[in-house]
């Protein structure tokens, strides 16, 4: 009995300590976060409707990363967004103010 | 041209003042960036839950490649160091949505027995298979081309080879039982769009592509659960095919009797039809299929883009070659510009859909800059063009790569 109940008791605290271990791992998982995303764009007239909306679906780094594309290019990519990606603007409305925007910051 | 090494420089943009405090690093003080060998291709190094600091090309949904110096590390790309690819703003899942313990995959459509498996289920109910296969983004080296073209501005790194475990494709689509009017099988994973209309990421193959005995439901990759970014708990593995068709954290399987139309498979994701997927640069194709296969590639891994080398003092060059799946059966090297190549020794075969290693004895003999041009080819005979091919979306480059060194 009495060498039985030390070994008991490390016996019981090695499995609380399993299981703490276990949940602690899980726990984390669970956690896991993707760590702050690219919000910087070029200052200049029209970044606002870049904000407003493009920003929903996607970080900043999917127009800064681009070559820099001509205006043909920025329009029928703002044009796409609406058209096929179902970006909830109207974009002939938004353009030439955002086009002109991502011209001058991002294209040629 | 540099095209081999995409860590042409490297700055290390620390915040001097802060640093200079000696304030303890709780928070990244420094944060590293790569230049890209491309206008435009200055990219942050970022750390990512199980990964490595990787290049990040962008960052909701996550787009992340592997830098180039982690193909010299080994012919297995390590798990932390593997490319991610997402397509929609809710991606990815956060773990708590993916959790292997309510995770089902489910089976549906024009099938004999709809069924649902438990990550368990599948486990215990298939024979399990391994196999070593590159997986690679269509838009792999997109930043290259000439002229530039919209979409992922990538150097190499959007490749990866990797040991996958999973259960045959076609043994569980047989427990399910295919209806005699089966067409194609569709897969789906819990990665979703935000807007109610954007396209969810939804890929289709034929029915008789999919019962082929190397296309994998895969759980483990290199010996280890998948990770979170590369499609926890389980994903599509189509050996030899572009990425695309690789879907991530994949949960449902829906066999049609028609042809399935969704816009990642019509119009995203297609190629000229003809047989180099290539038209003149700047015009539109008239007809076009859906990307499949790999065409053939290969580097020279063991030398960076501007590196010197010693005359006369003897050295190994050393790289990867792969293809869609027939096999790399040589890799010759030229420092002449083409005019002669030298073969290349092989190494281990690791299967017909990984990497192969290749090795070649280098001795320089003059002084002064040298293209190291590396080219593969295949079982069936292909392999890579001198000149770049071009396609409006910048898909499937494979020119024969050259890497500038300096002998002196």
């Amino acid at each position: 009995m009495k060498t039985r109940l030390p070994l008991l008791a490390i016996v019981a605290s090695g499995l609380l300590w399993g299981i703490i271990r276990i949940n602690a791992a899980d726990k984390a998982w669970d956690s896991w976060k993707l760590p702050a995303e690219e919000t910087r764009l070029k200052p200049g007239a029209g970044s606002e409707l870049v904000k407003a909306n493009c920003l929903l679906c996607h970080s900043t780094d999917y127009i800064s990363t681009q070559p820099p594309l001509t205006r043909d290019q920025w329009k029928a990519t703002v044009l796409k967004m609406q058209q096929k990606f179902g970006a909830p603007y109207n974009a002939e409305k938004l353009d030439p103010q955002l086009v002109e925007y991502l011209v001058k910051a991002y294209g040629k | 041209m540099n095209t081999n090494s995409p860590l042409s420089r490297r700055n290390f943009l620390v915040r001097g003042a802060v640093f200079a405090a000696g304030l303890p690093a709780l928070k990244a003080l420094a944060e590293e960036t790569v230049t890209l060998p491309f206008e435009n291709g200055e990219r942050p190094l970022v750390k990512y839950p199980q990964k490595r600091p990787l290049i990040r090309l962008t960052s909701r949904p996550p787009q992340l490649e592997t830098p180039f110096s982690v193909f010299n590390e080994g012919v297995l790309t390590p798990n932390d160091a593997f490319f991610v690819r997402y397509h929609l703003a809710g991606s990815p899942p956060s773990m708590g949505q993916l959790g292997a313990e309510k995770f089902q995959l489910n089976i549906k459509g024009a099938v004999t027995t709809p069924l649902s498996f438990s990550l368990e289920e599948l486990k215990k109910d298939f024979e399990p298979v391994e196999i070593v296969a590159v997986n690679q983004c269509s838009g792999n080296s997109r930043g290259f081309f000439k002229p530039r073209v919209q979409g992922g501005q990538l150097a190499h790194g959007a490749m990866g080879n990797a040991k996958w475990r999973g259960v045959r494709l076609k043994d569980v689509l047989a427990k399910a039982g295919l209806a005699a009017n089966a067409k194609q099988a569709v897969f789906n994973g819990l990665d979703k769009p935000l807007l109610p209309g954007t396209p969810d990421f939804v890929k289709a193959i034929d029915i008789d592509q999919a019962a082929e005995p190397d296309l994998l439901l895969a759980y483990e990759m290199n010996g280890e659960p998948l990770p979170w970014l590369n499609g926890f708990p389980l994903r599509l593995v189509m050996p030899g095919h572009y990425g695309t068709y690789w879907v991530k954290h994949l949960n449902e399987i829906l066999i049609t009797d028609d042809q399935f139309k969704g816009f990642w498979m019509d119009p995203a994701y297609r190629i000229p039809d003809d047989a180099c997927a290539a038209i003149e640069p700047g015009t539109k194709p008239k007809h076009t299929i859906p990307i499949s296969r790999f065409n053939v590639r290969s580097f020279l891994t063991s030398v960076e883009d501007g590196a010197s080398l010693k005359r006369d003092r003897a050295t190994t060059l050393r790289g990867i070659a792969f293809d869609g799946g027939y096999g790399i059966t040589e890799v010759a090297v030229s420092d002449d510009d083409g005019r002669t190549w030298r073969s290349a020794e092989l190494g281990k075969d690791l299967g017909k859909y990984s990497f192969r290693e290749w090795m070649l004895p280098f001795k320089p003999a003059r002084v002064g800059k040298l293209a190291l041009r590396v080219r593969a080819t295949n079982r069936l005979g292909q392999s890579q063009p001198m000149e770049p091919l071009w396609n409006p979306s910048g898909y499937m480059r494979n020119v024969v790569e050259s890497t500038t060194v300096t002998i002196a």
